[in-house]
C-alpha cells in the first residue's frame, strides 16, 4: 500500500520546533546564521552524543530559513580534492530546487575523517573555513579528538545535551500513537534505558520490536534487542572505570570508549588525583598506572604485543580497585579535566615551531647545527636582545628573523627592538631604491655603476654602513 | 607442560584468561595483582628467561597469596 520508510527518517524533525530540547543550541545557531558573515568564527562545530538531533536540527533550520544545504557526510570520501570540489560547488552553482542563493555547508561527523584514507582532509577543511563565503556547520561526537585539534581554534562550539528520559518518552509515545501500537511501559522504559539518551537508536529499537507486531512483552524485548557496544566519551569512560565493581567491568570500559589505551593513560594520570583522596589509595592507583606504563614501554622495546593485555588490566582494573582505604571515593562525583599534558603541548606548539624555524635560520647563516645554535648562540642573542635593542635590530635583520621570533628573544624589550628593526628596514629599502634609481639613470649615460655608488649621497652613506654590517 | 607440549607463555595466557572469568571466586584486587604477576613473568619469558623457573616462582607467589586469603 504505502512505501516502507524507516521510522527514523519518517519521524525525522521537519521543523525547528520538532527537535526536542536543545533550546540553547537552537538559539545559538540561528543567531550565528543571522549575523553571518559578521561573526568572529566562520564555522560552527556542533558536538554531543549520537542521536540527539545535531544533523536534524541543521536540516530543519535550512528548511525553515530557506537555505540550500550542501552535505558532506561520513559515507563520502573526504580527501583534500573532495573538499575542494565542494567549495567550488558552493561558491558557484545556483540551486535548481530552492531558488535560493543562500547556502550552508554541512560537514557531518568530522571526527570520522580518517587520517589515512582521507589524507589532508582536516587541513582542507581548515583552509575552507578560513576563506569561505558560505556558513559552515560541522558535527562531531567527540570534539576533543586529537585529529580535530587544528579545527578547534577556528570553530565556534555548540554543545548538544543528552536527551532526558522524559523527553524521549514523549517522542516515543507520539510515534506509538501514530503507528497504532500499544507499547507497555516497562518495554518503553527498557528501550529508553538501553539507548542512553540516543533518540535515533531508541526509535530504531522501537521499530525492530513492533515491525509487524502490535504487542511485545519485556522478555521478548530483552531477547530481541541485544546489548550494544557504545562509544563513551572520555569523561563517561573515567566515571565508569572508577565506579566499576568487578575487574571485567573495569576492563570493558576501555573497549567501549573513544579513548585508546595511550590516551586513557594520560587521562588517568590527570584525573586519579581528583577521584581518590586517601594518600595510600592514591599511591596504589598511580603505582598501578606506572606498572601499566612499564608494560607499554616493554611492548615497544620487545615488540611483544601479548603484553598489552596486562598493561590494560593494571591500567583499568588496577586503578579501579586501588581505593582500599576509602572505597567510597570510587563513586564520588568529580569534575574530570582534560589532560594538562596535551593542552600544554598544543599550546606550546606554536612557540616550539617558531623556535625551530629560528634555529634553522641561525644555523644556516653561521654554519652550525641547530643544537649548537640553541645551546651556544641563542643564550647570547637573548642577552643582546634584552639589553641592546639597537644591535639586536641589526642582528635580527641580518638573520632575517620574523617579528614573532624577535618577540621570543627580546621578551619585555620587544617593542623597542621591533621599532628599530622597522626603521632599519625602511632606510635600507629607501637606500636600495635610490641606488637602483641612480644606477638605471647613470647606466644610460655612462654605463658605470661604480661611480654611482661612490657618488652616493649622505643618506645613502648611513645605510651603506648598515649594508656592510649586514654583509658581515 | 612436558606432557602437553605447551610453552611457558601458553600456560600464562590460559591462566590470564581464567583470571577474569566468573568461575574463579577471588577478590577483585587480587585478580589485578595476579594479572600483574603473570604479566611480569610473561615479560621475563620474552626476555629469554627459563620457563620452568619463572612459572615455579609464579606458582609459589600464588600459593602464598592463596594461603593469606584462606586465613582471612
Amino acid at each position: 500500500m504505502n512505501i516502507r520508510i524507516p521510522w527514523v527518517i519518517k519521524y525525522r524533525p521537519k521543523r525547528i520546533n520538532d527537535v526536542v530540547n536543545q533550546e540553547q543550541a537552537k538559539q545559538k545557531i540561528i543567531e550565528w546564521l543571522r549575523s553571518w558573515p559578521n561573526v568572529t568564527k566562520k564555522a560552527l562545530l556542533l558536538y554531543g552524543p549520537p542521536g540527539v538531533g545535531k544533523t536534524s536540527l541543521v536540516e530543519a533550520i535550512a528548511r525553515e530559513f530557506n537555505y540550500e544545504l550542501i552535505e558532506l557526510n561520513a559515507s563520502d570520501s573526504r580527501r583534500r580534492e573532495d573538499i575542494e570540489r565542494i567549495v567550488a560547488k558552493a561558491s558557484s552553482a545556483r540551486s535548481l530546487v530552492t531558488q535560493s542563493t543562500k547556502k550552508i555547508i554541512l560537514m557531518d561527523e568530522v571526527d570520522g575523517v580518517a587520517t589515512k584514507e582521507d589524507a589532508g582532509g582536516i587541513e582542507a577543511i581548515k583552509r575552507l573555513v578560513e576563506r569561505t563565503v558560505v556558513p559552515i556547520i560541522m558535527t562531531a561526537n567527540n570534539p576533543w579528538d586529537q585529529k580535530l585539534r587544528p579545527l578547534r581554534e577556528i570553530c565556534e562550539f555548540v554543545q548538544f545535551k543528552k536527551l532526558t528520559k522524559t523527553e524521549m518518552r514523549t517522542v516515543l509515545r507520539k510515534i506509538c500513537a501514530n503507528e497504532k501500537i500499544e507499547c507497555e511501559d516497562d518495554v518503553l522504559d527498557y528501550i529508553i534505558e538501553r539507548s542512553e539518551g540516543d533518540l535515533r537508536s531508541a526509535i530504531n529499537d522501537l521499530e525492530v520490536l513492533y515491525e509487524g507486531r502490535t504487542k511485545v512483552t519485556l522478555e521478548e524485548a530483552r531477547i530481541l534487542l541485544r546489548p550494544r557496544d557504545r562509544e563513551h566519551d572520555p569523561f563517561e569512560t573515567l566515571r565508569r572505570l572508577f565506579s566499576s565493581n568487578y575487574a571485567w567491568q573495569a576492563k570493558a570500559t576501555l573497549n567501549q570508549s573513544q579513548l585508546d589505551y595511550d590516551t586513557l593513560k594520560l587521562w588517568l594520570e590527570e584525573n586519579i588525583a581528583y577521584q581518590y583522596q586517601d594518600l595510600e589509595d592514591l599511591a596504589r592507583a598511580y603505582d598501578a598506572l606506572s606498572r601499566a606504563d612499564v608494560y607499554l614501554g616493554r611492548i615497544i622495546k620487545t615488540g611483544d604485543w601479548d603484553l598489552l593485555t596486562y598493561a590494560i588490566d593494571v591500567m583499568t582494573a588496577g586503578v579501579a580497585f586501588a581505593a582500599k582505604n576509602n572505597p567510597r571515593d570510587k563513586y564520588r562525583w568529580v569534575k574530570y579535566s582534560f589532560p594538562q599534558r596535551l593542552t600544554l603541548l598544543s599550546k606550546s606548539k606554536e612557540i616550539r615551531d617558531t623556535v625551530e624555524d629560528m634555529l634553522k635560520l641561525i644555523a644556516s647563516k653561521i654554519h652550525v647545527s641547530t643544537s649548537t645554535a640553541m645551546n651556544d648562540v641563542v643564550p647570547f642573542l637573548r642577552v643582546i636582545f634584552m639589553n641592546n635593542p639597537q644591535v639586536a635590530a641589526k642582528i635580527a635583520l641580518w638573520l632575517g628573523l620574523s617579528e614573532r621570533m624577535i618577540e621570543l628573544l627580546a621578551g619585555s624589550n620587544k617593542s623597542q627592538v621591533i621599532e628599530y628593526y622597522k626603521n632599519l628596514k625602511k632606510t635600507l629599502q629607501q637606500a636600495q631604491s635610490i641606488t637602483t634609481q641612480r644606477a638605471s639613470g647613470k647606466s644610460e649615460a655612462s654605463k658605470s655603476k661604480n661611480t654611482t655608488s661612490s657618488e652616493a649621497g649622505k643618506q645613502d652613506k648611513g645605510s651603506k654602513s648598515l649594508l656592510s654590517f649586514v654583509k658581515k | 607442560m612436558l606432557t602437553f607440549g605447551l610453552s611457558g607463555s601458553d600456560v600464562l595466557k590460559q591462566m590470564h584468561r581464567e583470571l577474569f572469568s566468573a568461575d574463579l571466586k577471588i577478590p577483585e584486587d587480587i585478580r589485578v595483582l595476579l594479572a600483574d604477576y603473570i604479566g611480569e613473568v610473561q615479560f621475563r619469558l620474552v626476555e629469554g628467561a627459563d620457563d620452568e623457573i619463572q612459572l615455579t616462582a609464579l606458582l609459589a607467589k600464588m600459593a602464598l597469596l592463596g594461603a593469606r586469603l584462606s586465613k582471612q
